[in-house]
């Protein structure tokens, strides 16, 4: 059996509500069948709130009997879409609540799903995102082999035990980083950068280390200094 | 530092060269359709004395482009225009001497002198907060502005918001008093001012039951104290437009008199500072309207009898007279309705002239009526006059200046304004000019390549005998020698085509339309929404051609066509001339609406459908019976189709041919189509899918498949999509040899909201740019931008991977000013680099279509833009500059590499260096040398489009709005072009000297060859 408390992704969102509950519904649509209501699917808990905000998502007591259901009406209707929508908390009208689809064909192969929920900049969910995966990626329907069979179909539509739910927050323009003014001092001129030493004052020591080395070295030997001064006239 | 100041330096080098200013562009200014709904502000004739005792004459207009102009009568040359703010709405305007007044803004909030010949702004006055205006149904109701009579002409009275007057400077706009009605709340809106040299006349209309009331106030010109004040029994029923005061100036011991119409009689009320007289009815006959056609200072008015016949009624001492009658004015199926307008000539005397449409003679014919000729009996001049009803449309208003240079001849003048925006002058039948004002109301655009020049050929080569083809050989080798000298000649000196010239076709226009060597010559299709379409020479921006919408069904109702989109239906390199489709919506008078399709040669105008002639006007084809939602270009094997999406999402298909049909059905699975949807306020974007079954009625209805609500603060603004240009490179190598993969989703569209138009103006509202993925409904991106004042002033573009959008940010944050900024926002593949996702051919279905990895940086901008876009090029190879329109009314370019997302924050380093990237600096350079517009002003641009060449390196900028501006850019230099400063002569000299070298060197070398086997 699959747990009922899938296992969650959080995301930072700061002006969540702490413990609201969004409402999360599906149905199978097809442009060829009676436009079917939405029936509830799951129920999106949201506890804690900032950067701790935890979504649970606990599925209604529906869930398996819907998706039987779904793959018995999906038999041998091609492009069925599996769509998943968020409850407008002020709307009851189905046709103005964000909806998200799938193809029906993925499903029976999927073994995970995600669900994006978006926030608006106050943090109130307004849209919904739905993916199963792993799909083609020429979204294309896997063909049927010759062994299945019509009867084993209903049993395809199993629950995904890997479901992630995201909260996204919208994000914010980057500022222009701006050049820092100047530090200024009290009497509010600008403060003047300590002046660069000259290179005297930076390494006079070494000089007078320099200088006190050849001062206090012993004088060359004379016979040295007139054999250099041969050698150098034997050069030219 | 040292690399921002060499690549800064580069920027110099790409900097628009002097030379090429005026040559490789153009500028056409445009003032805009006249506004003809209000004599106050539709165009009338001013003749001002200059100082040498000459004088000259204007056509003073203002129009609905909010621009107040003169165009010189001449030539039709614009002696001046003035810019109004878009929120500053130009109310009334009015001539003296040497001055024009405008009243604009709400209830007449600003008060303007210019000096009527150059359009200096002489005085500028705010009367009252606009937001404390009235709004007035016409606008122009309840302002009025008159000058003072002889005595006090520096004095201008100023009438505002129905009930203040006030007496201002002519000189200075200092205001010397003011009068404000004791009972605003009244029903009482003054609409007219006379001035006589002892008291101010105030016209008003009372309210009541079923009709107006007049009332009048008469007030002391010198003080603006009360003389009187009060209602006068009348009923009036068609408002304001059929009451006036009228006054003679030739004659100012005349009282003046109000004149109104009431239950088919003229009746007129003697005006007297005590405003004690009985009211006088002109007797004769039963009159259906009365006219005032511009003369009501001097005594004149028109007045329409039941039959249609218009009479001309005099003011005299005695009372109203009837002075003549038009003759065959009366109604007839032969002619159309009568327009009655009038002028005075260089002394002063009016003159009225009648102007109509002779069904018959398909000729215009006028009749002007000058009372003070023939010894004070009155004279009519006639004449006709050929005005092109199938390229102009219908006369809607006409203004007439006379001269009477001998006795028994008057020769007249008329500015027309036609129904599609054209101004034209005509002086008796001689058209001295035309404007295409319409032009500046351009809706939608395309520029169509031009196919290559045809080399001279003989017809019947195929049929010609072989004696005969030897006999012309031989008679064509004559010119062999020539064609040697010219090609060494061509072949040493380099003169090729230079980038740098003009395209424009020498003067004989006689050749047919060819492209140039760079493929800089184009043809722009433009539609304006005064139902025009044009074609304009892209290298000099002459009309090429134009035609006329017809209106179908609806030419016997009236209507009006608006241009929706225009699609490039075969370009050159289908083989043939090029076509364009103008999806249009068709809105007939009776209030339906339909979507008409318009289908013509790109070259010569002509219709594509063969269904009209290229004299008469175009006739469309009615695709959906009902407005359109949305339309499309289809590329499939077949060619390219028009898909057009109706209220009931019907699918229709234009051309409805069965390869169109079959090229539909056969990439119907594949289509997903994002649809704005939902009523104003509360629009969400909606994914659709077409099946392939059709419905009973024969088309595929589309369904929805996904919804996109936005938070209940948001509605949609705009929507805009990536340019289906080519992509070069799928990645961009980095400088340690890494590849970041371009993000190229092919669904993606860009979606802008702010707060719904209904919604209260709020400091809280936000605006937010979406990427949304159009075949899943995925947000891909979403950032919040701040709003002013609850406004949202936006602006995007998508190229590839990379959004650019403007906005302005009024918020102070820490170390944060107010100011305009842009935004650059890169997106790639996956969350690092090398991690490449094929994104461009990835289905929306799949996961990974949100694995993005965003890089974004903000850079302050000098001002605020009107509209960006990003330049385009053949190949895609070309750097992708940003063109963008500024509130300077300039156009002008900022440089990829200053807007790249990923220019560091510190020195770069060598690997950095090597991408070329530059340190990142908050404030974009505003570069005056990258204005492509130099010294014009190109006005309240809307849109700028940009097309590739031929050549790769250079891409077409062409930008509409008020004015038409035209230029080309070279974002990486022509790289393809060898410069022109090359040295044709010291290379063909070098290998010249080198081959020399050889042939001199050659035998030297084998008789070496040759000694040296025989010795050794």
């Amino acid at each position: 059996m699959f747990s009922r408390y899938a296992q969650l992704v959080l995301l930072v969102c700061p002006l969540l509500a702490a413990a609201s509950a969004l409402r999360v519904h599906h149905r199978l649509f097809h442009p060829s069948l009676p436009a079917a209501p939405f029936a509830e699917r799951a129920t999106l808990q949201l506890s804690g709130s900032g950067p701790a905000t935890v979504a649970h998502l606990v599925l209604s007591e529906t869930y398996a009997d819907d998706l039987r259901d779904f793959a018995a009406t999906a038999e041998g209707l091609k492009d069925a879409l599996y769509q998943v929508a968020l409850e407008h908390s002020a709307d009851q009208d189905q046709t103005q609540w964000a909806t998200s689809s799938v193809l029906a064909c993925h499903l029976p192969s999927s073994t995970s799903e995600s669900f994006t929920v978006h926030l608006d900049q106050n943090g109130n969910p307004f849209s919904l995102d739905y993916f199963v995966g792993p799909v083609p990626r020429d979204g294309a329907c896997p063909k049927r082999g010759r062994k299945a069979s019509a009867g084993s179909s209903p049993a395809q539509f199993r629950p995904i035990v890997n479901t992630t739910v995201v909260l996204r927050s919208p994000t914010f323009p980057p500022l222009p980083a701006l050049r820092v003014p100047p530090p200024i001092t009290a009497e509010g001129k600008p403060v003047e950068p300590p002046k660069e030493k000259s290179f005297l004052e930076k390494y006079w020591m070494y000089a007078v280390i320099a200088l006190v080395a050849l001062t206090f070295a012993p004088s060359p030997a004379e016979e040295e200094s007139g054999g250099r001064g041969r050698g150098s006239g034997g050069g030219r | 530092m040292r690399l921002f100041i060499l690549s800064l330096l580069a920027a110099c080098a790409q900097a628009l060269h002097s030379y090429e200013a005026g040559v490789t562009d153009w500028h056409k200014p445009f003032a805009g359709v006249p506004l003809l709904h209000s004599d106050s502000t539709s165009p009338v004739f001013h003749r001002s004395k200059r100082e040498d005792g000459q004088s000259s004459s204007v056509v003073l207009s203002a129009t609905q482009s909010n621009v107040l102009a003169a165009y010189h009568s001449v030539n039709g040359s614009l002696a001046w225009r003035h810019l109004f703010e878009d929120d500053d709405n130009i109310i009334a305007f009015e001539k003296d001497k040497d001055v024009v007044a405008t009243l604009s803004g709400p209830g007449g909030a600003h008060f303007r002198i210019f000096d009527s010949t150059a359009g200096y702004l002489l005085s500028e006055t705010r009367l009252h907060d606009p937001a404390s205006g009235r709004l007035q149904e016409p606008e122009s109701l309840g302002t009025n502005v008159a000058f003072g009579s002889e005595e006090k002409e520096e004095n201008i009275f100023v009438l505002t918001n129905g009930h203040t007057l006030r007496r201002l400077d002519r000189r200075t706009g200092e205001v010397r008093w003011g009068w404000t009605a004791p009972d605003q709340t009244s029903l009482v809106v003054y609409s007219k001012i006379r001035v006589m040299p002892s008291t101010v006349y105030l016209l008003g209309l009372t309210k009541s039951f079923a009709s107006y009331t007049l009332h009048i106030t008469s007030l002391s010109p010198e003080t603006g104290e009360v003389i009187n004040s009060g209602d006068y029994p009348s009923s009036i029923t068609s408002g304001l437009s059929e009451v006036f005061i009228l006054s003679d100036v030739n004659n100012p011991d005349t009282n003046p008199q109000i004149v109104w119409l009431e239950e088919g009689a003229i009746k007129s009320f003697r005006l007297t500072p005590d405003l004690k007289s009985k009211f006088s009815v002109v007797k004769g006959a039963v009159y259906k309207t009365i006219e005032d056609v511009g003369l009501s200072e001097h005594g004149q008015f028109v007045a329409t009898t039941d039959d249609g016949s218009g009479r001309v009624v005099k003011l005299t001492p005695e009372g109203l007279k009837v002075i003549w009658e038009f003759s065959d004015s009366a109604t007839s199926p032969q002619r159309s309705g009568s327009i009655y307008s009038g002028g005075v000539d260089v002394a002063g005397f009016p003159y009225i002239a009648r102007v109509f449409w002779m069904h018959s003679l398909r000729l215009a014919s006028a009749h002007v009526f000058a009372a003070h000729l023939a010894e004070g009996k009155g004279l009519v001049t006639g004449f006709t006059f050929p005005f092109k009803t199938g390229e102009h449309g219908v006369i809607r208003h006409v203004a007439v200046e006379a001269a009477n240079p001998e006795p028994y001849r008057v020769l007249a003048r008329l500015a027309l304004t036609t129904s599609t925006g054209a101004v034209q002058m005509w002086q008796q039948d001689q058209l001295q000019w035309s404007r295409e004002e319409g032009l500046a109301d351009i809706r939608v655009a395309e520029l169509v390549e031009l196919p290559e020049p045809k080399i001279a050929s003989h017809s019947d080569r195929d049929q010609e005998t072989f004696s005969a083809r030897v006999a012309r050989q031989l008679l064509d080798a004559k010119d062999f020698p020539q064609y040697a000298v010219n090609f060494v000649r061509r072949f040493v000196t380099g003169s090729y085509a230079s980038v740098s010239a003009s395209v424009a076709p020498s003067a004989n226009t006689s050749e047919p339309l060819s492209r140039d060597a760079f493929g800089f010559r184009k043809v722009i299709v433009a539609a304006t929404s005064h139902g025009k379409l044009y074609g304009i020479d892209s290298a000099n921006g002459e009309i090429l051609w134009s035609r006329v919408f017809g209106l179908g069904w609806a030419a016997q109702v009236g209507g009006q066509i608006v241009p929706v989109k225009m699609f490039v239906t075969r370009t050159v390199i289908d083989g043939d001339s090029p076509q364009v489709v103008v999806v249009t919506q068709r809105k007939a008078n009776n209030g339906l609406v339909d979507t008409v399709i318009f289908h013509v040669d790109a070259l010569t105008g002509d219709d594509a459908r063969d269904k009209s002639q290229s004299v008469d006007v175009l006739q469309g084809e009615d695709i959906v019976s009902g407005p359109l939602v949305e339309a499309y270009l289809l590329r499939t094997e077949a060619g390219r189709a028009v898909v057009c999406l109706d209220e009931f999402l019907q699918v229709h298909v234009y051309p409805g041919n069965d390869e169109a049909t079959h090229a539909l059905e056969k990439i119907l699975p594949s289509l997903r189509i994002p649809l704005r949807t939902g009523p104003p306020g509360q629009r969400r974007l909606t994914g659709h899918q077409v099946p392939q079954q059709v419905e009973f009625t024969g088309k595929h209805i589309a369904y929805p498949t996904w919804s996109l609500p936005f938070p209940p603060t948001e509605d949609i603004r705009a929507i805009f999509a990536r340019p289906s240009g080519p992509v070069a490179s799928f990645g961009k190598v980095l400088g340690n040899r890494t590849t970041l993969y371009k993000y190229l989703n092919p669904n993606l569209v860009g979606v802008v909201t702010g707060p719904p138009s209904t919604a209260p103006p709020s400091d809280s509202a936000a605006c937010s740019i979406y990427l949304v993925d159009g075949g899943k409904g995925t947000i891909i991106y979403h950032t919040v931008l701040p709003s002013v004042a609850g406004a949202c002033d936006v602006k995007a573009a998508l190229v590839e991977n990379w959004l650019v959008y403007h906005y302005y940010d009024n918020e102070v944050g820490v170390n944060q000013a107010k100011g305009h900024r842009v935004v650059s926002v890169e997106l790639y593949e996956g969350y690092g680099v090398d991690d490449k996702r094929r994104s461009s051919e990835l289905s929306s279905l799949s996961n990974e279509t949100t694995a993005v990895s965003v890089y974004e940086q903000a850079y302050i901008f000098p001002r605020g833009i009107r509209t960006l876009t990003p330049t385009s090029t053949s190949y895609g190879i070309t750097v992708k500059d940003i063109i963008v329109a500024n509130e300077n009314n300039q156009i002008q370019s900022f440089p990829r590499r200053f807007l790249d997302p990923r220019r560091p924050k510190q020195k770069p380093t060598a690997e950095e260096a090597e991408e070329w990237l530059i340190q990142y600096d908050p404030v974009l350079p505003d570069d005056s040398k990258r204005v492509l517009s130099h010294n014009y002003q190109v006005a309240k641009t809307r849109r700028i489009i940009t097309s590739p060449a031929l050549l790769e390196s250079t891409s077409l900028v062409f930008a509409y709005g008020l004015d038409l501006f035209f230029t080309r850019v070279a974002p990486s230099n022509t790289f393809d072009v060898l410069s022109e400063s090359f040295n044709k002569p010291q290379l063909v000299i070098t290998i010249a000297g080198l081959a020399l070298a050889i042939a001199v060197a050659k035998p030297i070398v084998a008789r070496k060859r040759l000694r040296e086997r025989w010795y050794n």
